[in-house]
């Protein structure tokens, strides 16, 4: 017990003491006003049959309960999701690794720090929230019950589920990396709908809403919404009073999936945990003879024929060497994928190349280019780097433009494509997506010094802009008729270059 | 008190070749300080790392008091002090809090856990600076709250990797004046490069090369065995390089326009050498030399 309580007390010192907590927790309060818009904002976050409660303690306390259950396991888990990782890149790991803690409490004390962690951001979220009441004013009366219950029973459970699938995530050896990061995105977008209908319970206390809702207001037709649903300045959502209802067994039943997945999770944790140790290789290992053939043979070819035609100038010289450092160490397999998409570009049709073909290409290369920008960090090459390069523009444009020609690289078959098919249109809205993406890449990795942010944000505008077409996000510009019409590749290739000189400029100011 | 090292050889992962990194290393450590010699990528740090209970070995046995600890390495985690040749600190803890938290890790209870933190802080000249942020000590001050967290279980078995690295010559001689103190009832397994720091504390030296145990003996009986292959040259500067292409050259001190080399060989290199004292350096360089230099010496011979 006091093994434990020591490595959360040091853990959770050491996790919050940091500048990022405070701003994480600064913008979980943004958040939270986000979740509660005023009434006469554009948007609503929970609209039951065409109604709003009005901004009193036991609303709030739902709407934020449910709003949490929705979007907290995305932001959540990419904020936790380092506590070993902490260990191992600090080399603390070393130290603990030869003490006499075993793996279920050095685990148990990560996984109760995770805890402690969200509990806190929530706690931050739900004085938030008292503050938005009291700034609405639509009810002065703070009724601590009614806003504390729903966190307890609905957001709970979750925080201590995403706690274990962190741990889970970060002792398996495929899932702590960037993989990691991108599988889970996915399983987020597939638990939504199944979260609100039943895991975490909120499913069944919407359902006690609209039919109250339905009860008070049997004219109204309007639809229920928990999101973000867009509102016309004619057509205001209505407000109505909603006193609230007490915590059931029922609420209490729906938490019990949540904490079983937490359980099997940690299970799972405790039996992947290697306790930082460097397991023996078997004697008969050998590179096989494709990664022999390929990786060593032809690749050096390759690079040779490169080192040839980029020799005459310094710039070219520095991309051809970042575009090797950005490409070094990956499988075989990875190249072998990037060339098998390039292939199907060539033979799909239009409609599926734009909108799953070449958006999947360019997913494949998140894993790769997340590494821009903080690249020197993760290596210690930091110093090395900042007394070598003659300036710092050109090895920024030289990093810049290795990860632009990568991704054109996974869109060849594509550019050819449209090259044949006199598409310049597509082929510009192409270019402007590369400039884009390899921007957006970039500015995560300088600012946040970390590949998280890139590998969590870039799925999350992939899945609602190209795979889902939501025009203002579509930088891919899948339906490109519509989106010039809007102007959206002017406004991302305005994007890029902001983005791209506000890294320069942080590159330079350090 | 005994470590008991039987046939240990261990295999790991080298870009995508596969490394011997240890070959069927058998040794016993007993109470004192055992000094560890080898050079770079000799598989000293393997070989901690192996006896830490971090790694585990290919193949082989380690005995703790007739205990296996890969098989049961809990057994020695308990009276195990392990300072690696690099580690990292909770930069947001003060040097307290840290070795708190380390204290709190080996199981020790509050009030020696206490007690031993102050002791060592003060042993280790690091009481101004308890309460100051991991972030803010300089790499000698890291490097003794690494010694600090090794001693906080008050070991049976001590595994220092490289310990006076970053230290400065007055804190050098207070480690090994701490580690002599230490040595009295426990087992101290001490690896460095630097042959100065163990030559007066060790009682016994191993000296690996390519992760085998070449030579495992006192200071003194090393320096014995090199005895009659230690030489004094007073030569040219211009004849310096031909010298140290034929032979082991310890040490060179200019004199005006000449060099006074220090020479280990197996035969007098040169008509004006003498004969001189040896050293465990010499020692140390003669066992580890390169058997490339070993034929040509020979041949020259």
């Amino acid at each position: 017990m006091q093994q434990v309580w020591q490595c959360i007390i040091a853990d959770f010192k050491q996790r919050t003491r940091q500048q990022s907590f405070v701003v994480t927790l600064l913008a979980m309060s943004v958040l939270t006003l986000l979740f509660f818009p005023a009434p006469d904002a554009h948007y609503q976050t929970l609209v039951i049959n065409g109604y709003r409660g009005i901004y009193n303690s036991a609303w709030i306390g739902i709407c934020l309960a449910m709003l949490n259950v929705l979007f907290l396991p995305i932001i959540c888990f990419y904020l936790v999701k380092n506590a070993i990782e902490l260990d191992r890149q600090s080399m603390t790991s070393e130290l603990i690794a030869a003490t006499s803690v075993s793996k279920l409490t050095y685990l148990i004390a990560k996984w109760c720090t995770n805890v402690v962690i969200l509990i806190t951001i929530v706690i931050v979220m739900l004085l938030s929230s008292i503050l938005i009441q009291l700034y609405y004013g639509e009810s002065y009366q703070i009724d601590l019950w009614a806003l504390l219950w729903p966190q307890l029973v609905f957001v709970l459970p979750m925080l201590l589920a995403i706690s274990s699938i962190a741990i889970m995530f970060e002792t398996n050896k495929w899932l702590k990396g960037g993989l990691g990061n991108m599988v889970y995105f996915f399983l987020w977008i597939g638990s939504i709908v199944q979260s609100v209908e039943s895991i975490s319970g909120v499913g069944a206390l919407l359902d006690n809403l609209d039919a109250e809702v339905a009860a008070r207001f049997p004219l109204s037709q309007e639809t229920t919404n928990i999101g973000i649903s867009a509102v016309n300045n004619e057509n205001l959502v209505e407000s109505f009073i909603w006193q609230g209802v007490e915590p059931t067994m029922l609420h209490l039943w729906g938490a019990l999936p949540l904490l079983f997945i937490s359980l099997c999770c940690f299970a799972l944790a405790v039996l992947f945990f290697d306790r930082f140790s460097q397991n023996s290789v078997p004697e008969d290992q050998q590179p096989s003879w494709l990664s022999k053939l390929l990786a060593t043979k032809k690749v050096n070819q390759l690079d040779k024929f490169f080192a040839l035609i980029t020799r005459h100038y310094g710039f070219t010289r520095l991309l051809r060497l970042e575009l090797k450092l950005l490409l070094k160490g990956h499988s075989i397999y990875w190249f072998i994928g990037l060339l098998t998409l390039n292939i199907i570009q060539l033979f799909i049709s239009k409609e599926l190349l734009i909108s799953i073909v070449l958006p999947i290409s360019w997913l494949w290369c998140v894993l790769v280019i997340s590494q821009l920008g903080q690249l020197d960090k993760q290596a210690n090459t930091l110093e090395l780097m900042s007394y070598s390069r003659r300036s710092i523009k050109s090895s920024c444009l030289a990093s810049y433009f290795s990860a632009w020609i990568l991704l054109l690289l996974a869109s060849v078959g594509g550019v050819l494509r449209f090259a044949v098919m006199a598409e310049w249109l597509l082929l510009m809205q192409l270019c402007i997506a590369i400039s884009f993406t390899v921007a957006l890449a970039y500015f995560c990795g300088t600012f946040a010094n970390t590949k998280r942010m890139f590998e969590g944000l870039y799925p999350v505008i992939w899945y609602v802009g190209p795979f889902q077409a939501a025009l203002y996000v579509d930088f891919f510009g899948v339906n490109s008729a519509i989106s010039w019409q809007a102007g959206m590749p002017y406004y991302f290739l305005a994007i890029a270059i902001a983005l791209l000189t506000l890294t320069i400029s942080a590159k330079h100011s350090r | 008190m005994l470590l008991d090292i039987q046939e240990l050889s261990h295999q790991y992962q080298s870009g995508k070749k596969s490394k011997l990194a240890i070959k069927a290393l058998s040794l016993q450590v007993q109470p004192g300080i055992l000094g560890l010699l080898g050079p770079n990528g000799a598989g000293k740090s393997s070989l901690m790392r192996i006896l830490a209970t971090i790694t585990k070995p290919s193949q082989g046995k380690i005995l703790w008091q007739g205990q296996d600890i890969i098989k049961s390495p809990q057994v020695l985690r308990n009276e195990l002090g392990y300072l690696p040749q690099y580690f990292g600190v909770y930069e947001q803890l003060s040097g307290i809090e840290f070795l708190q938290y380390i204290a709190g890790l080996k199981g020790l209870d509050d009030a020696i856990a206490k007690q031993r933190i102050d002791d060592l802080l003060n042993k280790l000249n690091l009481t101004h600076a308890a309460h100051m942020a991991l972030k803010g000590y300089s790499g000698g001050m890291k490097q003794r709250i690494g010694i600090a967290q090794a001693l906080l279980n008050d070991p049976k078995l001590l595994i220092i990797d490289e310990p006076t690295v970053g230290l400065d010559p007055q804190e050098r001689a207070n480690f090994r004046q701490l580690l002599t103190e230490l040595a009295v009832d426990r087992c101290i397994i001490f690896s460095t490069h630097i042959v100065a720091d163990v030559e007066s504390i060790a009682d016994r030296i191993a000296i690996m090369r390519s992760g085998q145990l070449i030579e495992l003996a006192s200071p003194r009986t090393l320096q014995d065995k090199v005895a009659n292959k230690c030489w004094q040259l007073t030569t040219n500067v211009s004849e310096l390089k031909q010298i140290q292409h034929d032979y082991l050259v310890s040490h060179s001190v200019r004199k005006g326009n000449k060099l006074e080399l220090n020479i280990v060989a197996d035969y007098c290199p040169d008509e004006h050498a003498i004969s001189r004292v040896s050293s465990l350096e010499d020692a140390y360089l003669y066992f580890t030399r390169d058997l490339r230099l070993q034929t040509n010496t020979m041949r020259v011979s």
